[in-house]
């Protein structure tokens, strides 16, 4: 709190905070040495006393008008107010019921600040208790309060319906994405049938009919197999594939090799911008932000090679397997930037060498497939086709390794 | 199945006869026996004739 003073020579005006009291000093006007004086403090003083109301004058206790009586009035007689018309005993007691009702404050009070004076002029124990209101202690809650209250009670309820639809709103959405994908729909047994399905399914979306002839093809591979020879499906353009080997050959570099078991939903990824569709030669494919990953085929093929091991996708379930590669693969891999249309494993998958199809990254080949026209009629504003595929195992689950006998 | 096949370009002609034979196109299932039809009216045959030209 600042503290001002003046200067008792030149009577100039000092202004200083109260924690220099005390301190001395010159001033800067007359140079006459001065101390900082402490200010003068709130004494106590002696109250005023007030002479009482004459003995024949009272006031009532009801509307506190001044009543003046020619006498005292004796002890346990009781008066009425000419104003309020209310009786009262001036002198205190109870000589009827009249003066024991508790004297009521004026009704102005309890809207007034209280002070010191209206606190201590509260009832008796013995008095019935009054409301509190009345006293006005506790200030009845203003209504702007409980607006408030509800206002914030109908935010959280806005908010968590906005919630509720938000997360409606995704979880269709999933939904939608997951079936959109499935060339099959939605029903279980097209899901049994998506999944034993040749895992090139782009046959089955680009109608390359070509693609299921392969029957006599995928014979002479096994039989190669057998035979412990090349491992591989000539393709009509080899070219345009990459190989890998699983031989130790000085050099070759360990990938891992992921399968998807289910079918993958590219749109998140690509909407999210961490995919991006590429193109060449008239095939698509998703080449991924990080480097040197590419997924082909993702709506069917099913493989995805990466030279990085930390690659994890949220939609890929489970099967990996290792596989080494010759550096002049990876190499080839690494500086493809088109679209890759095969990976070819095997103990004989070399450059040079006759390839396969994403199908023979599996551990165990898939089914064959027979394809045929079996029925076309020309009709007056179209022509019916029939197509039967006939596949050599009913479920995935009948062949596996080297059990497995297309015979 | 125009959007199962969403990476591909749409204006590719092969993409084209998907989508003509995808309103008709059924498929039944019975063992290791899978039966697809489909049908291709006159007009489209002759898009897709000419397209193979």
């Amino acid at each position: 709190m600042p503290i001002q003073f003046a200067c008792p020579v030149c009577k100039k005006l000092y202004t200083v905070d109260d924690f220099e009291i005390g301190k001395k000093t010159e001033c800067v006007q007359c140079g006459q040495r001065i101390q900082v004086p402490t200010p003068s403090r709130n004494r106590t003083v002696l109250g005023e006393a007030v002479d009482p109301l004459p003995s024949n004058i009272y006031r009532c206790i009801f509307c506190s008008a001044k009543i003046s009586s020619p006498k005292a009035v004796p002890v346990g007689v009781t008066i009425t107010c000419p104003k309020c018309r209310q009786r009262f005993n001036p002198n205190g007691g109870d000589s009827n019921g009249l003066d024991q009702a508790p004297i009521p404050l004026p009704k102005r009070i309890a809207s007034q600040t209280l002070t010191r004076e209206t606190r201590s002029a509260q009832p008796d124990e013995d008095s019935p208790k009054p409301s509190l209101e009345y006293y006005g202690y506790l200030p009845p809650i203003p209504k702007s309060r409980t607006r408030l209250a509800y206002k914030a009670v109908g935010c959280g309820i806005v908010l968590f319906s906005i919630l509720i639809a938000v997360a409606v709103i995704v979880f269709l959405r999933g939904c939608d994405s997951i079936e959109s994908i499935n060339p099959f729909g939605a029903s279980t047994q097209d899901e049994e049938l998506l999944i034993w399905v040749p895992p090139d399914t782009e046959v089955l979306v680009s109608i390359n009919v070509e693609e299921l002839k392969t029957a006599e093809q995928w014979k002479s591979l096994l039989q190669g197999k057998q035979k412990g020879k090349q491992e591989g499906l000539v393709l009509p353009d080899p070219t345009k594939v990459i190989l890998a080997s699983k031989g130790n050959r000085r050099g070759s570099q360990e990938i891992e090799v992921y399968r998807l078991s289910k079918p993958f939903d590219p749109n998140p990824y690509i909407r999210s911008g961490a995919a991006k569709v590429k193109k060449k030669d008239g095939r698509s494919y998703l080449e991924f932000a990080d480097e040197n990953q590419y997924l082909f085929n993702p709506t069917g093929g099913i493989v995805i090679l990466s030279p990085n091991e930390n690659m994890l996708f949220e939609a890929m379930e489970g099967k990996t397997g290792k596989v080494r590669v010759d550096p002049e693969v990876l190499k080839l891999f690494r500086e493809a930037k088109g679209p890759i249309n095969g990976v070819g494993v095997g103990p004989a998958a070399q450059t040079s060498s006759p390839v396969v199809r994403f199908s023979s990254v599996y551990k165990e080949p898939p089914p064959l497939c027979l394809s045929q026209l079996t029925k076309s009629k020309m009709r007056s504003d179209r022509i019916d086709f029939e197509v039967t595929y006939q596949y050599s195992a009913p479920e995935k689950r009948s062949w596996r390794g080297s059990n497995w006998n297309p015979e | 199945m125009a959007k199962a096949v969403g990476l591909v370009d749409f204006e590719d002609e092969t993409m084209y006869f998907v989508r003509v034979i995808y309103d008709s196109f059924k498929l039944e299932v019975s063992g290791k026996t899978v039966v697809t039809t489909f049908s291709i009216p006159h007009r489209e045959a002759k898009r897709i004739v000419l397209l193979a030209d």
